[in-house]
């Protein structure tokens, strides 16, 4: 059997109570809300900003610092290199490659000519020679003109005597780049 | 109302204030970085320079005098049929990290005896650079008008080479 309030619904019971905790709930919810929201996020993107400004100013400090250490190591990098650079001239002018200079020099004489004299500093090669016909002069010229040894090759002198022979002087310069040789 | 103007204006001024100088700092922070990197690239070159550096300089012999020049040149002799005439020491050339101990070496060969010579030279323990070399051939084969590299016996014999050159050997420096 089923009881039934037959009182007008303002006179019934009210259901204050689970209206009323809705209410607070929903009151706690928009106050944390506001609380997060409100306070405590705009303070810790502030404090973010803030640390963040600080952590570049000081760095920004150590930038001067930072300069000079670069500068510093440079300097010491290319006094490195230079050392190298020292150490890698023993690599160059090896008998080895004064052996292929002398090799070529040789093997680019044409026939009917023959060298008095060879003499060299440690970038210029002087050959001085004699020949039947100035053509065979350039043609040696020429010839060593062909090798990647010398990044310059150009006759000095031409010396003409009464019975068709030919002094000739020709002046090789080394090419630096194939001065380091240490293959064979 | 007073919540805003009491507390989140103030900060949000702040926050604004401090994003600015940020974009401001960004192109510091650009260059500070770029730094950053160009610094440590250096200091690793730095160190593989370094150790080339030593792996060359322990390639030297530690010393060489007079005994050790003429035990090396008298083995770099033995298949060159060389004449010698003069050996001179010169003055040592300190350069920091290695020594320069030349000779001028004055003999007469054959031409063939002579690529020779160049040849044992290259493969001592200590090889030799070489430097102003000179060369003077033999007159009597200018007459043939023939190329120094001459097949028969004869001819060779014939052009015989003088040679005057600096050899010049290393050693580690005295630091």
């Amino acid at each position: 059997m089923h009881d039934i309030n037959l009182l007008p619904t303002e006179y019934g019971r009210k259901t204050h109570t689970i209206k009323s905790i809705i209410l607070l709930l929903l009151a706690i919810f928009a106050f944390l809300l506001f609380v997060i929201f409100g306070i405590i996020n705009p303070i810790k993107k502030r404090d973010e900003y803030r640390q963040q400004k600080e952590l570049i100013q000081q760095r920004e400090h150590s930038l001067s610092e930072l300069e000079e250490k670069y500068i510093e190591d440079q300097n010491v990098l290319e006094e490195l290199h230079e050392r190298l650079e020292s150490l890698s001239d023993l690599k160059v002018s090896t008998p080895i490659y004064w052996y292929k200079i002398l090799k070529t020099i040789n093997r680019s004489l044409p026939q009917g000519t023959s060298l008095n004299q060879f003499t060299c500093d440690n970038t210029t090669i002087l050959l001085y020679g004699s020949c039947t016909h100035d053509k065979l002069s350039a043609t040696y010229l020429r010839n060593l003109k062909n090798k990647t040894y010398f990044s310059e090759v150009r006759i000095e002198k031409l010396i003409y005597h009464q019975n068709d022979k030919v002094d000739f002087i020709i002046r090789c310069v080394l090419n630096q780049n194939t001065m380091e040789d240490d293959h064979y | 109302m007073s919540y805003y103007k009491i507390y989140l204006r103030p900060i949000l001024n702040e926050i604004g204030f401090n994003m600015r100088e940020l974009s401001l700092l960004q192109e510091t922070i650009t260059e500070i970085l770029h730094k950053e990197k160009e610094l440590e690239r250096i200091r690793n070159n730095i160190v593989h320079t370094e150790k080339l550096l030593n792996d060359r300089i322990d390639e030297l012999p530690d010393e060489v005098d007079a005994y050790d020049l003429i035990y090396l040149l008298s083995q770099a002799e033995k298949n060159s049929k060389l004449m010698r005439h003069s050996l001179i020491f010169l003055e040592p050339a300190y350069h920091g990290d290695y020594e320069e101990h030349s000779v001028r070496f004055s003999f007469t060969s054959d031409y063939n005896g002579f690529l020779a010579f160049l040849e044992t030279l290259n493969s001592l323990p200590n090889r030799p650079t070489i430097s102003n070399m000179q060369i003077s051939f033999n007159s009597d084969e200018i007459k043939t008008n023939t190329s120094v590299e001459v097949p028969e016996q004869t001819k060779q014999e014939k052009y015989d080479l003088k040679v005057e050159t600096t050899l010049n050997f290393y050693v580690k420096g005295k630091k």
